[in-house]
């Protein structure tokens, strides 16, 4: 396994306020890693440093081959007074392509994106994931080493998040490292080969780090019973008919199956985040 | 490379209409400083050279808070070259500048505003000392930039300081010598403009090109302390 960046207990803290600490990781050429945690754990920051951009107040990151590419899709993307194709022709020409590769380039993602109505409004008139789209597209247009996604999909469209994750899957084909940060649930169990968990100002490894929830309601006495010792189930809640089972995410779709099997009313299915050791 | 990113600093800024106020302050100089002839030659230039110091710092001022941080962060990481990147802000600022030197030079050579003809000496003494003092200007704005003072007030509070007391140094030096050596570590702005204004004939280049020599070393000092704060300090 090739690493390419290697965070030896890196911390980073702002004007004394600890935002990560003694964090730990490597990106493998190759490999996708997907970043959990809740709001304001550091996913943004610990991106940025990952970048480059960010100075680690302690620790080291250590760059482990030359000239390495990186591409950002970073959360927040800036209301710019550019179009979409002046500014990917900015950002093109600086990643040293040629004006006809961007301009194939960005043909072939503005179609991929159902961008090419908006290609010459103003950045800073388009909604929020229309601009998420651009910083995709930008990240995409020339293939890095380390492609680094920070919400990615925020406020975009189901077409165009399906089209993203087969893009990225393409990538991952080509050897392309990723990190992914995300809400998404369903971003990570489709693309992450590893996950860490940010809880607590530091990075976890992956351990049952999404809990599925599954909130059902049934009066069914025999399924109430056996709830407990099905497979996967790590606790039940019950109050009245509502139900709320904990589930292992591998068991989750055997026991939706079974509830299914005995008519239970299903109310939600959720993720948690439920680091344990 | 460095055309493209010139031409990305074009379009950011001429987008952003920021530079409406410091054009607005240039053509108001302008007006008062050629509102009355016939006008001393080399006296004019060394007030032009001044004005167009502190037109530089305006500009710079503003224009570095233009490409929004996240913005910076993309354009850096696509270029993989945090000097050129860098280098460039300045350098399309004093693009700027020089423009602005060039017509504040012409503008009175061609419609006459002078008492006496000018030379070709006094065309570069004049046209030289702007573009230096320019770009001392836009090299110690630079600085202030608001990833390197979180505090915009303090920021501008010590901007004016260090510009008022680059402006009035030798005033300063000769009611109080005692305190010259201090004040030596401002930008040589007053000895420039003096240096400037006392100039006459080629005779005297020796000391104007010493002058300009000085700002020019000032201004790569704070330039390459500029790039490396701005590459120590990220984001």
């Amino acid at each position: 396994m090739e690493e390419l960046i290697v965070l030896e207990n890196v911390s980073k803290d702002y004007d004394g306020n600890i935002v990560i600490k003694e964090v730990n990781l490597n990106i493998i050429k190759g490999q996708t890693l997907g970043i959990v945690g809740a709001n304001g754990t550091g996913k943004s920051t610990l991106m940025r440093i990952i970048a480059g951009l960010s100075k680690v107040s302690d620790g080291k990151r250590l760059l482990k081959s030359e000239n390495i590419r990186i591409s950002y899709v970073p959360e927040h993307f800036p209301k710019l007074n550019f179009t979409p194709v002046e500014y990917l022709h900015h950002m093109g020409l600086f990643k040293g392509l040629s004006i006809s590769d961007i301009d194939e380039q960005i043909q072939t993602l503005f179609d991929i994106f159902d961008m090419q109505l908006m290609k010459n409004t103003m950045i800073k008139y388009l909604s929020k994931g229309s601009m998420q789209k651009v910083a995709v597209i930008q990240s995409l247009l020339s293939q890095p080493d380390i492609l680094l996604l920070d919400e990615p999909l925020s406020g975009q469209d189901i077409n165009s998040q399906e089209r993203f994750v087969e893009m990225i899957q393409k990538y991952k084909t080509n050897g392309v490292s990723i990190v992914l940060a995300c809400h998404e649930n369903y971003l990570i169990e489709k693309l992450a080969d590893r996950v860490i968990v940010l809880h607590d100002k530091t990075a976890h490894p992956n351990k049952d780090y999404l809990t599925k929830v599954i909130h059902f309601k049934s009066d069914d006495l025999i399924i109430r019973n056996i709830l407990d010792r099905l497979e996967g189930v790590i606790r039940s809640d019950v109050k009245d008919d509502h139900i709320c089972v904990y589930v292992k995410p591998q068991n989750s779709n055997e026991l939706l199956k079974k509830l299914l099997e005995r008519d239970c009313y299903i109310i939600s299915v959720n993720s948690v985040v439920k680091y344990s050791d | 490379m460095i055309k493209r990113l010139l031409f990305y600093n074009f379009r950011f800024y001429s987008r952003s209409h920021k530079f409406i106020v410091p054009l607005m302050i240039y053509l108001a100089m302008f007006a008062i400083l050629y509102s009355t002839k016939p006008l001393e030659v080399m006296n004019t230039y060394g007030t032009t050279a001044m004005f167009i110091f502190i037109i530089a710092v305006v500009i710079t001022y503003s224009f570095m808070e233009i490409e929004d941080p996240v913005q910076q962060q993309l354009s850096i990481l696509s270029l993989r070259n945090d000097n050129k990147y860098y280098f460039c802000k300045v350098l399309f600022i004093w693009i700027i500048i020089s423009l602005m030197s060039v017509i504040i030079v012409l503008y009175p050579m061609i419609f006459g505003f002078f008492n006496r003809s000018v030379t070709l000496s006094d065309f570069f003494a004049a046209l030289l000392g702007n573009i230096v003092l320019g770009l001392l200007g836009v090299c110690v704005s630079v600085l202030f930039n608001s990833r390197l003072f979180q505090s915009r007030r303090f920021a501008t509070i010590a901007l004016i300081t260090v510009i008022l007391f680059s402006v009035i140094q030798k005033a300063i030096i000769i009611k109080y010598p005692s305190v010259r050596w201090g004040l030596y570590i401002l930008p040589p702005v007053s000895f420039v403009v003096d240096k400037m204004s006392n100039f006459e004939d080629v005779a005297g280049i020796s000391v104007l090109f010493l002058a300009f020599a000085s700002s020019l070393v000032y201004s790569s000092i704070l330039l390459a302390l500029y790039i490396k704060l701005m590459k120590v300090k990220m984001f």
